[in-house]
């Protein structure tokens, strides 16, 4: 029920298939593309599945695979990676205690790198879901992880 | 379009403009190499095996570039053949490209481009990554592992067939061949067309039957018509002695364009019905086997006020035939006027905007209207509305689907068209009489049997089920539910298969099977198509017209005898 | 910037309803400055405001460029005076508050710049000439009264009132203006075809897909000044004749979508967007005109900047690059002829009108006129968003404009062009900036990245990185580009790993030719770049890697060689119980030692060393 509502609020045109697919990634508390919601999809929009798949697959924001609630996002373009962008993916790996794609098991997080965030002059530089953080250091990161943890 | 001066490897030309460098290459015999190309699919430009010099900058891709005035084209050069040899070393190294142990080897493009452009090594350390191959279709093998992801496969399925079952997921180096949404290739929305393996140019995609029984070129090939349904599709028939190794659509028909669906291309393959090899006739309750002499005898014997009910598959030269034996008293197992008289052909679904489909699931029969008609709905060039009760797979991609009760609100729908094709076969006499009242939409009838119009024409109507004394033949190759036709009658079965229901007559005499007999039908279209005999029959089988004529003769010399007796008398 | 555009700005906070009385405090808030902590900051500022209770007006900007500065504050006084703090903290809040605010004494230790003197950030602005950032880091991106009091859409009243759609692309011919993504085409001449082409419905597309690493131009603009953007826009649709168009934003830039939407909105409200554009006036063309325009976001995958992927991807579909021809101005969005430009050249569209073309094309060089915004980001002492004039070189970027190098080290190399760039070496800093010049390093001017590099970075790595980016990020529907890059990334990643061989270079640069040549679309004919630049300026780290297995710039690990300096060693024994594969020995309090048969180069020695004993060679 809920994804119908979700899908109503677009009108069902190929074009609006990516808006589609991120609205309903974000309605899932695991942050991920079921196959339900891809083939609701493609229902609603008359498309064959595998062109709905297609583009699901072809993006890298979308996941099939059901994540954490906070997406951890470190920048690994060129100029973070200048910054010391491997050192916090390793201290986040270790903070997490997951590897890079990896959720841990309390399902909060699911660490990942990105391509460049846009905000190279504060690098290095993440994103928690849609939070961004810049001029970071191994122990802001690891700050910023106890911080989402309280929240919970 | 206006013809433009072009010089292609020195050599001046004059070609249509906007043609493709290709197209004009090919037409003057120059040759250029290519992989993801297919004559029956739009250009690509993946495989850059192509390349060429056409002006200054990047080598182009021949398949994929318009000429223009002046162009000058160099097919051929140090440059060009070092860029071609570089996709086959990137190729080659990508995935399994192992030719001795792959079923495809001797009939494989990239094999045979491998030779041709003297490939002698591996640059690159191939084969890295394994995938599972998908062996759950019952027709075709999915082995991505001799992908080379030219597309070819997902070109056809969607573009030609309008199906859209095949696609790609992932990306770049990780992208990989997709059935639906990542579906075992059996459990997925196929249609078994066949169309991907027919394209495609590698080992990644095989019809299962013709694996390791040899190669296309060792096998005859004919052209013939496939008359499992009255659309007629042109088929590509390859036989190695007396085994069809396998049925590829024939391109080049005006009819489907290379589309066939399951019905022609697999399903008589993969027929296990038992085959009726030599007559048997129930004795005491007993079935025993006769001679032809004994049966054609037989049959003789039986023919006063006998009548003969037939399938709409037969042939007109065994309907002719049987006329000639039966006279007036030959009908027709199934209707055979239409519902409304047909107004369309099938070159009428090419241009229009609005298809009425009406209780037929095109995806199941006359695939080859479905493919027609999906392939142009589905990207939105044209619009579909399906009425029909029950399950209908075509409801699947449209946003238009009607119940029955509902056709006035189809019908307001489709009056927002400009050319409308109703396509249909049975019809309820309601729906007909409100569909009559649109004369602006066009009407395509699908008869219900490949040879229906053919009927109609020999002037032979459905048969009326009655009790009767007298014998009744029947003629076909799916007869059942004889004895609820007909009461206290004589049951004389013609047919192929020595199925149990068959077993309800009291004389099965045994008839070719689809690909064992030639003949003639008429399409939907209202052609004449006629269907070439492929394989040798077994040696007890005759056809209906061969049958006849042992009847014939029989009934002659009983004629004969009974006239020498009655000299006598 | 002179104290007389910044009085210019106060004015126009002024004329947009602020008051005439008290300060207006203003935070930076563009994405930079939020990732610096500027939504902090901005919570502190209004915590002492509201406890003193003064007539202040907060209000936030977009980014000004000064990214190394983040958070930034500026302090307007009601006589115009302004004062710009960096690197705010909520902790500094209260000071400022109480000095500044309350007893209006500046804190002086913590400005970077100010009307009122001049301080060492100023030649940060003293080269740079704004047209496209004219109104980022000024004004309120989310308030359409500010962008109208710094003359916003006067550009498109006057093309509508005053101008043939004929006159509009001419306007911009004469400018000179090329397309700022990275090719580099006469923008002019682009939207000519476009309004040639035959057909009754045309598009409008922008491109806001910037994925090149170290490129945020376009995010400054979209979320600094959205405006700009659309009314540039607006003036193109004019010109071409489109009636709809498509703004396509890339996912990781939330903050923008979310401020264009806005904007849409407002300018919709106040009658500059959607049907019956200022209030159904009849244009010079005689009609009515109207334009819809739609906000897209992409979803991950670079290779949509390519035009006729985006133009897919707008459409629902993957990202796949087209054949052309037929080129998008014959046959584009749904087989429409389209016109697509990048947010910057839609961004210089309203100065241009305004300005006159002259104006623009008197900046520049011969065949690269008005100026460009660049991205300078690396190791640079002031990264940041600049806008120069064309022909200014590019170690007047790095040395005066961006301060040089961060930590006093050595430039090595400028990254330019992002991923279908290449490396300018440091011996070449005197390249002007204009299209060709670049282009002749073997670079590209693309949207206008600069990634800084210094003697630290490896070559071989750098090209490397890029490879993985490309490679990555290859649709994979050409064999070159999803083959070839795959086996230029093995190469490379080898050599890095001591693996290399001879003959390695000779085989890169085969394969570099060939994707270069024969790759479908722009993603592939430009990936080989970074790879061929370092070859042709850094040839000689290529060679240390492959046969001494040696990496100069001490980067690549598996080509380190660790020694403990006996005279720095303590023996505290903390790198031997660190070393996982126990190669290292030694007596307490005696300098230890690597045995280097058992060193797998996992650099854990060097981390845990207190003394700074462990070398690299």
């Amino acid at each position: 029920m809920e994804r119908i509502r979700i899908l109503k609020k677009f009108e069902p045109k190929r074009e609006n298939l990516l808006l589609l697919l991120h609205a309903l990634q974000k309605n899932n508390r695991q942050n991920y593309l079921m196959e339900e919601d891809l083939k609701s999809a493609a229902q609603y929009l008359s498309l064959p599945p595998s062109l709905v798949h297609g583009a699901a697959t072809f993006y890298s924001m979308y996941s099939l695979k059901p994540r954490g609630q906070y997406i951890v996002r470190i920048c690994q373009s060129p100029p973070c990676h200048q910054m010391g962008s491997s050192d916090l993916i390793e201290e986040a790996s270790r903070a997490l205690g997951v590897e890079v794609g990896e959720t841990t098991p309390d399902g909060l997080f699911t660490l990942e790198t990105s391509e460049c965030l846009g905000i190279c002059g504060v690098a290095p530089a993440m994103t928690v879901n849609e939070e961004v953080h810049g001029n970071l250091t191994p122990e802001r990161v690891r700050a910023i992880f106890s911080e989402k943890r309280r929240a919970k | 379009m206006a013809l433009v001066k072009i010089k292609i490897d020195g050599k001046e030309l004059e070609a249509e403009e906007g043609k493709t460098i290709l197209k004009v290459a090919q037409a003057n015999g120059i040759e250029i190499p290519t992989l993801c190309d297919h004559a029956a699919l739009l250009p690509f430009g993946g495989c850059r095996l192509c390349v060429v010099q056409a002006g200054p900058g990047a080598l182009k891709p021949a398949c994929a570039t318009p000429i223009a005035s002046n162009m000058e084209v160099v097919t051929d050069s140090s440059e060009i053949r070092e860029a071609r040899m570089m996709v086959l070393q990137l190729l080659f190294g990508e995935r399994n490209h192992y030719c001795m142990v792959c079923e495809s080897t001797g009939q494989c493009e990239l094999q045979d481009l491998g030779y041709k452009l003297g490939l002698d090594h591996f640059e690159f350390f191939p084969y890295e990554k394994r995938f599972s191959e998908d062996v759950t279709h019952p027709y075709i093998l999915v082995d991505q592992n001799r992908c080379i992801l030219c597309r070819r496969c997902v070109r056809a399925c969607a573009d030609v067939g309008g199906h859209w079952v095949l696609g790609v997921k992932n990306r770049g180096y990780e992208s990989l061949i997709d059935i639906d949404m990542d579906a075992p290739f059996n459990d997925s929305s196929c249609t078994s067309c066949g169309l991907c393996v027919q394209v495609c140019p590698t080992g990644a995609l095989v019809d299962k039957r013709a694996s390791y029984l040899g190669r296309k070129d060792q096998a005859d090939l004919i052209l013939s018509r496939c008359d499992r349904c009255p659309v007629g599709c042109g088929l590509e028939v390859y036989r190695r002695s007396n085994y069809i190794l396998k049925i590829y659509g024939d391109w080049n028909c005006p009819t489907n364009g290379g589309v066939t669906c399951r019905l022609s291309r697999y399903a008589p393959l993969y027929d296990e019905r038992p085959r009726l090899s030599t007559p048997k006739l129930k004795e005491a309750g007993v079935w025993t086997p006769a001679s032809a002499e004994k049966t054609a005898r037989w049959m003789a014997g039986k023919l006063i006020n006998a009548e003969v009910v037939v399938e709409g598959s037969l042939s007109n030269e065994d309907l002719a035939a049987l006329k000639s034996l039966f006279g007036e008293r030959v009908f027709s197992l199934q209707d055979v006027a239409p519902p409304l008289p047909a107004t369309a052909k099938l070159q009428d679904l090419a241009d229009a905007d609005t298809y009425l489909v009406i209780g037929v699931d095109l995806n199941r029969e006359y695939g080859t209207v479905g493919s027609l008609i999906k392939r142009r709905t589905i990207p939105g060039t044209a619009k579909l509305i399906l009425v029909d009760d029950g399950f209908n797979s075509l409801a699947a991609s449209t946003d238009f689907v009607f119940s029955m009760e509902d056709l006035d609100s189809a019908l307001a729908e489709a009056r927002k068209g400009r050319k409308v094709v109703i396509v249909y076969s049975h019809l309820r006499e309601t729906v007909a009489e409100a569909l009559r009242a649109e004369s602006q939409f066009l009407r395509l009838f699908l008869p219900y049997e490949s040879n229906t119009l053919g009927l109609a024409q020999a002037g032979i109507g459905p048969h009326i089920a009655a009790d009767s004394e007298r014998t009744v033949f029947f003629v076909g190759e799916n007869l059942r539910d004889l004895k609820s036709r007909v009461r206290g009658a004589t049951l004389v079965a013609l047919t192929p298969f020595e199925t149990d229901e068959v077993k309800a007559a009291d004389l099965i005499v045994p008839i070719p099977a689809v690909f064992e007999s030639e003949g003639s039908f008429i399409s939907m279209d209202g052609e004449l198509l006629r269907k070439e005999r492929i394989l040798e029959p077994g040696e007890g089988v005759r056809s209906v017209s061969a049958w006849v004529a042992l009847v014939e003769a029989q009934r002659l010399q009983s004629v004969v005898a009974k006239g020498k007796q009655g000299g006598s008398q | 910037m002179l104290p007389g555009a910044i009085m210019h700005v106060a004015g126009s906070y002024h004329a947009a309803g602020g008051n005439r009385e008290g300060l207006i405090v203003v935070v930076g808030l563009g994405s930079c400055g939020i990732a610096a902590g500027g939504q902090k900051v901005r919570s502190a500022l209004i915590e002492a405001i509201e406890r003193r209770a003064l007539p202040i007006q907060l209000r936030e900007t977009g980014c000004v460029g000064m990214c190394y500065r983040e958070v930034l504050v500026d302090v307007f006084d009601p006589q115009g005076k302004r004062f710009t703090y960096g690197n705010v903290t909520p902790e500094r809040v209260e000071r400022l508050a109480t000095d500044h605010f309350e007893s209006g004494r500046p804190v002086r230790e913590w400005l970077v710049r100010s009307s009122e003197e001049s301080l060492a950030d100023d030649s940060f602005f003293a080269k740079q000439k704004r047209i496209v950032l004219r109104n980022c880091g000024i004004i309120d991106p989310e308030s359409l009264a500010e962008y109208r009091a710094r003359d916003g859409y006067q550009a498109l009243e006057k093309a509508l009132r005053r101008m043939q759609p004929e006159e509009v692309i001419q306007a911009v011919r004469d400018s000179g203006l090329r397309g700022r993504g990275g090719a580099g085409f006469p923008t002019g001449l682009k939207w000519q075809f476009a309004r040639g082409a035959k057909g009754e419905k045309k598009y409008l597309i922008c491109n806001g897909d910037e994925g090149d690493p170290g490129a945020f131009m376009d995010r400054s603009v979209l979320e600094g000044d959205p405006h700009t953007v659309i009314e540039g826009m607006l003036i193109a649709a004019y010109g071409i004749g489109a009636d709809e168009g498509y703004l396509y934003v890339r996912a990781e830039y939330p903050l923008a979508v979310r401020r264009l939407r806005k904007a849409i909105a407002d300018a919709t409200m106040a009658g500059f967007l959607g049907e019956h554009i200022m209030g159904s006036m009849l244009t010079a063309r005689g009609s009515e005109f109207s334009f819809q325009l739609h906000v897209k976001e992409g979803a991950g995958a670079f290779v949509c900047g390519e035009e006729t992927a985006l133009m897919a991807s707008i459409e629902g579909q993957r990202g796949m690059p087209r054949l052309r021809p037929p080129f998008p101005a014959t046959s584009g969005l749904w087989g429409k002829p389209t016109n697509i430009n990048n947010v910057e050249t839609y961004a210089n569209i309203p100065w241009i009108l305004l300005h006159g073309p002259q104006a623009f094309a008197d900046l520049g060089t011969e065949k690269s006129k008005g100026s460009k915004v660049f991205a300078l980001a690396g190791k640079i002492a002031r990264g940041g968003l600049v806008e120069v004039p064309m022909g200014i070189t590019i170690g007047e970027v790095i040395y005066e404009i961006g301060g040089g190098i961060k930590d006093g080290r050595a430039f090595k190399a400028v990254q330019m062009g992002g991923p279908s760039g290449g490396c300018i070496p440091a011996s070449l800093a005197d390249t002007m900036i204009d299209y060709e010049s670049v282009t002749q390093t073997g670079a590209i001017m693309g949207s206008g990245g600069m990634v800084v590099l210094d003697e630290t970075a490896c070559m071989v790595e750098i090209a490397r990185f890029f490879l993985d980016f490309t490679q990555k990020e290859s649709c994979g529907k050409c064999t070159f580009c999803r083959i070839g890059t795959k086996r230029m990334l093995e190469i490379l990643t080898r050599i890095t790993q001591g693996q290399g061989q001879e003959g390695d270079i000779e085989l890169l640069y085969d394969l570099a030719d060939k994707v270069k040549t024969s790759s479908l679309c722009g993603l592939g004919q430009t990936a080989p770049n970074p790879v061929l630049t370092t070859l042709r300026y850094f040839r000689e780290e290529y060679e240390a890697h492959i046969r001494e297995k040696r990496c100069p710039a001490h980067y690549c690990r598996k080509l380190l060689v660790y020694r403990i300096d006996s005279d720095l060693c303590t023996g505290c024994t903390a790198c031997a119980r660190a070393c996982p594969t126990q190669a290292i020995s030694g007596v307490v309090k005696q300098p230890h030692l690597i045995d280097q048969a058992r060193c797998i180069q996992c650099g854990s020695c060097v981390a845990k060393c207190r003394f700074d004993a462990v070398k690299t060679q």
